[in-house]
């Protein structure tokens, strides 16, 4: 039989090490739960999707809200909700009214789903979005940039997309998506600049620039023709019809996509001129057109000025054409003389 | 030296087990039953109050944020990027929240910049915001760690920045550290015991295996008579009442003083002696 006083000492052994064994079963800081803060990743996405489809939401109602509205107040208002391509064609329609394209005007369209989030910290930010105009059921794309940390998002392009057009993956929203400069090739067919001004070169009537890296021939480019075709076939010998269509590099906005390829968003300037022939005395400007060049005939010419808010798909080296897969255009003035 | 070992362990025992009891004690009485902790900052310069995710990320526990203006003032809160609310604020006046200081659950408070704060509001960093008149509050989870939080006032400065978070194993810790550091007492109590006890029970050990040699009586029937087998087992009570150890070597020596006789088996002869 055990002796009462080895049973103490055993008593107090293990206590003494169940105790020990409990209180050193892990540091101080493990045991109150309290590790390292987590590293931020400046490389992804600056802010979140939700975040992010809350500012568009905000900023496209804000931006609908300005529609039409004339005036100083309009103008405050615009200037605040829009910026670059968005606010020039908003501006436009306010005063001249929408012209020919009545459903480039802004409408209140389903919650915008957000594709893509510009990665890393810097500025300019870009959120690019999409939404569906239930109205006119036409898919449009838009960009909102913040240019700097003070600024709040504000719409710079809102395109409409063409009927059967596609637009490739992006890219995970979280991680973010490169932005691109005007000049960046970055393994594409060719630079965004030069992918622009290349389309723009190929909308030019009556004599187009044709190059074998774009596609010139989808609804928009033959629509123009359609019409130019129609204006000379009614102008007969009274007239002639010229268009021009130039790039404005200093509004770009290019996303990488997933694929490789590249979105380029941005503007061509188009002036539509109708030249009267030496025998012609006066040309008639159409009632439509009047508001836009102020007079009701001209003797020399006619001019039409408009913005043309394009997206190109460039696509990477080797992998086919450039293409045109969305636009909107506004008449912005012009002249009679 | 086992004795000042084990009287060594039972004194860092009792220490440890002391240190723990009261810290369990202090940190249940300081978190309660729901494990929730509160850390208080009085900015004591004017400008905005950051919190980084040194402040807010460091558990994985909800995070409670609550600003409290002076008496009539309002206050703003967002929370953003860690890089974005450091950038928005850049060189303007900021109150940055460094540390915990648990023994007073207070923040420590570092001010810096100096100019005009920038118009933060309507900045488009901020994943979410609060404004208040008097107090403002913003509950941050950890899904969008790491994340900081700017704090400002129409007033000069805040009158309060307080950082709750809440973890109910804190109770749980603190009831474990207070149970260990009482059993560590005892234990440190039995060990310290048990050596005092173990030195007596060692004493009769030594000596217990002894033998107990019946010292003869001797008598002066003794002396004319032989001895007999009766007379040394009629052992003397003085001799079985001698205390051992010393005392019975000095009885072994007194046999010499009395001569027995030489046929007496049980008596000790000059071999064993």
């Amino acid at each position: 039989m055990t002796k009462p006083t080895a049973n103490r000492g055993r008593l107090a052994a293990l206590a003494l090490v169940s105790s020990l064994a409990l209180a050193g079963c892990g540091t101080m800081t493990d045991l109150a739960g309290v590790h390292p803060a987590p590293v931020e990743k400046t490389t992804d996405a600056p802010i979140t999707a939700d975040l992010a489809q809350d500012i568009a939401t905000r900023v496209l109602d804000a931006a609908v809200q300005t529609e039409g509205v004339q005036g100083a107040e309009g103008d405050t208002a615009r200037d605040a909700a829009l910026t670059g391509t968005a606010l020039e064609l908003a501006k436009a329609r306010a005063t001249l009214g929408a012209g020919q394209a009545d459903t480039n005007a802004l409408t209140k369209p389903d919650a915008p789903k957000v594709l893509a989030i510009s990665k890393g910290n810097g500025f300019p930010r870009v959120i690019f979005t999409t939404t569906l105009d239930q109205n006119t059921r036409r898919q449009y794309l838009e960009t909102f940039v913040s240019a700097d940390i003070t600024q709040p998002y504000r719409l710079e392009n809102r395109i409409a997309m063409l009927p059967g057009a596609t637009l490739p993956a992006v890219g995970t929203v979280d991680a973010g998506t490169a932005v691109l400069g005007a000049g960046d090739a970055a393994g594409l067919a060719m630079t965004p600049q030069a992918a622009v001004e290349a389309y723009a070169a190929a909308l030019v009537l009556p004599n187009p620039a044709e190059n074998e890296a774009v596609d010139a021939g989808d609804a928009y480019a033959s629509a123009l023709k359609a019409a130019q075709v129609a204006q000379v076939t009614g102008l007969g010998q009274l007239a002639t019809v010229a268009q021009t269509h130039t790039a404005a590099p200093e509004t770009l906005r290019v996303l990488q996509l997933a694929d490789g390829s590249a979105l380029v968003l941005g503007r061509i300037n188009r002036v539509d001129t109708i030249t009267a022939a030496e025998n012609t005395q006066e040309l008639k400007v159409p009632e439509s057109l009047q508001k836009f060049t102020g007079k009701a005939s001209a003797t020399k010419s006619i001019s039409i000025n408009a913005i043309e808010s394009v997206a190109l798909l460039v696509p990477a080296a080797g992998q086919g054409k450039v293409k045109l897969i969305g636009v909107v255009e506004q008449l912005t003035g012009g002249a009679a003389e | 030296m086992a004795k000042n070992v084990k009287r060594a362990v039972a004194a860092i025992a009792a220490l440890l087990g002391l240190a723990l009891t009261i810290g369990g004690l202090w940190l249940a009485t300081r978190v309660g039953s729901s494990g929730t902790a509160t850390f208080t900052g009085k900015p004591t310069a004017s400008g905005a109050v950051l919190l980084t995710p040194t402040i807010l990320n460091r558990l994985d526990a909800d995070v409670t944020v609550t600003a409290e203006a002076v008496p009539g003032g309002k206050t703003w809160m967002g929370v953003a990027s860690p890089s974005d609310a450091e950038a928005i604020l850049g060189t303007a006046p900021k109150v940055t929240a460094v540390g915990f200081d648990t023994s007073e659950f207070t923040l420590e408070l570092e001010s810096e910049g100096q100019g005009d704060l920038p118009a933060l509001a309507g900045a488009d960093i901020w994943r979410t915001s609060a404004t208040g008149t008097g107090t403002s509050t913003l509950t941050l989870s950890q899904d969008g760690a790491p994340e900081s939080v700017v704090i400002t006032t129409d007033k000069q400065r805040l009158a309060a920045v307080t950082v709750t978070v809440e973890r109910k194993a804190w109770f749980v810790q603190a009831m474990v550290g207070l149970l260990v550091g009482l059993a560590l007492l005892v234990g440190a109590l039995l060990l310290w015991r048990s050596t005092r006890t173990h030195h007596t029970a060692g004493a009769t050990a030594l000596t217990a295996p002894e033998p107990v040699v019946a010292e003869p009586v001797v008598t002066e029937s003794d002396v004319t008579e032989p001895a007999t087998d009766e007379v040394t087992e009629t052992a003397s009570p003085t001799s079985t009442e001698a205390e051992p150890g010393a005392d019975g070597e000095r009885a072994a020596y007194d046999t010499d003083e009395h001569p027995t006789d030489p046929t007496d088996t049980d008596a000790p002869t000059e071999d064993q002696r």
